[in-house]
């Protein structure tokens, strides 16, 4: 089933992600109990398309809802919360699976390059 | 007033009660069932026809198995007893409970037993701060001979189930038997408490339990996976049983306060119990730093533990920055409501260097390049970090400065209290800070990565411009904190780049590195071994007759075995073998008085004034950096070097140890023994 929310890279063209440099592997996300998106990484270039039923995968990411999903996608929902929280779980290769999600965050909210370019900038983004 | 506690454990999960096994929520100690940072089960008390058992006495038969004997009695237990009553638990997947009763009488015994049963379903830090306002609801259900404790906010859900293997009456307070023992007979039932993380099901279906990070081994397999454990570890004989009992109890504690990840293969060292039974950064890698001729497992899946959760993002609420390494990974709740960043939590400025640090020492002795290859790109985030993020303002030296005001720790290195950094006349010292170990650390790894960037990683031309680097800083940082009137170095410079003139432990660490000049090595030994750091058991975190001392301050004055084992390896690296083992006999010596088990930290007094030394308060036991300083102290003593493919011994043994063997030392070389003698020593 598809859903409203966009995978990382739906609709562009493969992106090269360096925290994933190396890797290769394929992670279907559940939302809402339902096969929505699969994440295909090749040697660190990640693509993604939607669900055709459940597809086999290394790791199953499961989301409760598409709020949470759209959440991640917006950099704004921290992988270990949401883990705590239950609003989303891994099965399969939790240690794949935990990588790529920490990896795709920095896909969602690019860091400044450095503390000094962060301050060059005006100051920090998110500072409390 | 705090009671005489007795623990079990099992990694994350651990039990604390008093020395009866009863558990009773206290102000003053932390009692319960504790599991991913939330204790689990807060009440847990055994009565017998209203009666509290008197206590016999408590058996640790090992880190997940106690044994407490009681008796029921009236007047004195020695005259009047006719009931026995013991108790078995053992932590693993909840604790379990082997309660027998035993009637000495020629009577039967008519008994109501009670156990009583609560959760507050608490934080692990609102137990520690002691302060409670839970925002969800607990709630209790007793059906089909469960008794359920739980807690609910939104979709964190943690629950407690009991459950007794023979016929009880199960209500929302606990388990009830009406229980008649013939003369001489016995009475026994099986309790298990169990604990379980709700998750709800994302199709909206019933909560299903879950295992944040794997459930524990069975306990005949964990005997066995004990035995394992010990049997790897090199054999070490000794005419000091003492020596020899300290280095066994290291080896089981650090069994015991092994993390197990469903992440991460083997298991990797929580910090410390109670209040640290979780992955610290910092900790972990030092840990595994001074078990690596040991047990050099450790090394390999906490490497693989930071790797995974090094920082790719920019959160200032979790001081989280590219390429750092965590600092603290929690499970309770204020983590998962971001009431605490602990999610994980990056605010040390230390571990990204000493995770490249042990990267390269890990190599050395396992010669596991394989491991190696496979971090190169968290190697290059990591330096990458040191020269960026960590360097704030450009000077050359890594500095802090939190971002997280609210939450974050003020200081971001090991001594990590408010008032550790400090001028000699007391004033605290203004951020950012840059304390002097830091740059150490900083040259060591870049000095260690060069290595492996020309061994391992094929890239000379990096190799060089790290050393180039590592040179500057060398020079730089001898030139920016020595303080020539006092002959030592700066603690740190603080926001304004002056120097912050306390004489503290932390020159020590500046000889562990390698960063300070020979001759102002030198002084700083004289200051090491002075009577104002040097207490007789171990060095001082800050000297005596400075503005901060406190010989009960936490980080400014007491003594922390794993802080003078880190400087005994740097007085080791200078050619102060005498030195070095002055300290190692020294902090063994209080262990002997300690149990055999080193805590985490000890009162500053001077050992003359106290004969004995002194313990700190709260401090944690075991505390895994503490477990690990023997081990260091023992590849110190017996000068156990890697060279290439070869074990290097080079013994400076003092006179207390006499002969010292230690056979089946593991590396890249397989198997080989050290032995070593007493002589004088220069």
């Amino acid at each position: 089933m598809e859903t409203g929310t966009q995978p990382p890279t739906a609709g562009t063209q493969p992106q090269s992600v360096p925290s994933l440099a190396g890797l290769s592997t394929q992670l279907r996300v559940d939302v809402a109990g339902h096969p929505a998106w699969v994440l295909v990484i090749r040697d660190g270039t990640l693509s993604g398309k939607p669900a055709a039923g459940a597809e086999e995968a290394d790791a199953v990411l499961k989301c409760d809802s598409e709020e949470t999903l759209a959440a991640f996608h917006r950099g704004q929902l921290n992988p270990v919360v949401a883990m705590l929280q239950g609003l989303i779980y891994v099965e399969g290769d939790m240690t794949l699976a935990i990588r790529v999600i920490l990896g795709l965050q920095a896909v969602f909210a690019p860091p400044p390059a450095s503390a000094r370019a962060l301050a060059a900038d005006g100051g920090a983004r998110k500072e409390l | 007033m705090p009671v005489d506690t007795v623990s079990i454990l099992d990694g994350n999960e651990f039990v604390v009660s008093d020395a009866r096994g009863d558990i009773e929520e206290s102000p003053t100690d932390p009692l319960g069932l504790f599991r991913d940072d939330t204790r689990f089960l807060s009440r847990w008390v055994l009565t017998i026809n209203g009666q509290r058992p008197t206590l016999l006495s408590t058996d640790n038969l090992t880190y997940y198995r106690v044994s407490f004997f009681l008796a029921v009695a009236t007047r004195t237990i020695y005259l009047d007893s006719q009931l026995s009553v013991q108790r078995q638990r053992s932590v693993g997947d909840g604790f379990h409970e082997e309660l027998s009763l035993d009637n000495h009488s020629k009577q039967p015994a008519e008994l109501t037993v009670r156990l009583e049963a609560a959760g507050d379903f608490a934080d692990l830090f609102e137990v520690k701060d002691d302060n409670r306002n839970k925002k969800g609801q607990l709630y209790r259900r007793a059906a089909n001979g469960v008794l359920t404790l739980g807690y609910r906010r939104g979709t964190f859900q943690r629950e407690t189930t009991i459950t007794s293997s023979s016929d009880a009456e199960v209500s929302e307070e606990g388990l009830l038997y009406h229980v008649t023992i013939p003369p001489h007979g016995r009475w026994s039932t099986r309790v298990d408490v169990r604990t379980v993380s709700v998750i709800q099901r994302s199709d909206g279906g019933a909560g299903k339990p879950r295992d944040l990070h794997g459930s524990s081994k069975p306990q005949p397999e964990r005997e066995s996976s004990l035995r394992e454990w010990i049997s790897a570890a090199p054999t070490l004989v000794s005419a000091s049983s003492s020596l020899v009992h300290i280095y066994q109890r290291s080896l089981v504690d650090l069994a015991a306060l092994r993390f197990h990840t469903s992440v991460i293969p083997g298991g990797l060292p929580a910090a410390g119990l109670p209040w640290f039974m979780t992955i610290f950064g910092r900790d972990s890698l030092i840990t595994s730093l001074q078990a690596l001729p040991f047990i050099p497992e450790l090394a390999s899946a906490t490497l693989r533990a930071m790797a995974l959760l090094q920082a790719g993002v920019f959160d200032p609420f979790r001081d989280e920055e590219p390429g750092k390494i965590p600092h603290e990974l929690r499970f309770g709740e204020l983590t998962a409501f971001e009431e605490r960043p602990h999610s994980p939590y990056y605010g040390s400025a230390d571990s990204t260097m000493l995770f490249l640090i042990l990267l390269d020492e890990y190599e050395r002795w396992s010669g596991d390049r394989d491991l190696i290859v496979s971090l190169e790109r968290e190697a290059r985030a990591a330096v990458d970090w040191i020269d960026g993020w960590g360097d704030r303002d450009g000077d050359g030296f890594v500095e802090y400065e939190r971002r997280n005001t609210e939450t974050g720790l003020e200081n971001q290195s090991w001594k990590d209290s408010w008032d550790s950094i400090a001028f000699a006349d007391g004033t605290l010292a203004p951020t950012p800070r840059a304390t002097c170990e830091l740059q150490g650390y900083a040259y060591d790894a870049k000095i260690r990565t060069a290595r492996l960037a020309r061994l391992v990683w094929g890239d000379p031309a990096w190799a060089d411009r790290l050393e180039g680097e590592a040179e500057a800083l060398k020079q730089h940082f001898n030139e920016a904190f020595w303080i020539p009137e006092r002959g030592f170095f700066a603690l740190a410079l603080d926001g304004h780049k002056r120097k912050v003139d306390s004489l503290t432990s932390n020159i020590g660490h500046l000889l562990w590195s390698g960063i300070a000049d020979p001759d102002k090595a030198q002084s700083c030994v004289h200051h090491l071994m002075s009577d104002a750091l040097f207490s007789g058991w171990g060095v001082r975190t800050m000297a005596v007759g400075e503005g901060s001392f406190n010989p009960l301050g936490y980080h400014v004055g007491t003594v922390w075995p794993h802080d003078t084992s880190i400087v005994a390896w740097g007085l080791w690296r200078y050619g102060y073998r005498k030195e070095a083992a002055q300290l190692a006999v020294g902090i063994l010596e209080a262990a002997e008085v300690f149990h055999h088990r080193l805590p985490e930290a000890f009162a500053g007094y001077a050992r003359e004034a106290t004969k004995y030394p002194v313990e700190y308060p709260t401090a944690c036991s075991p505390q895994a950096w503490a477990t690990g300083a023997p081990l260091l102290f023992l590849r110190i003593l017996l000068g156990l070097d890697p060279h290439g493919d070869h074990l290097i011994v080079d013994p400076a043994l003092p006179d207390a140890y006499g002969e010292l063997e230690l056979l089946d030392i593991p590396g890249r070389w397989g198997r080989r023994d050290a032995f070593g003698r007493a002589r004088h020593l220069p």
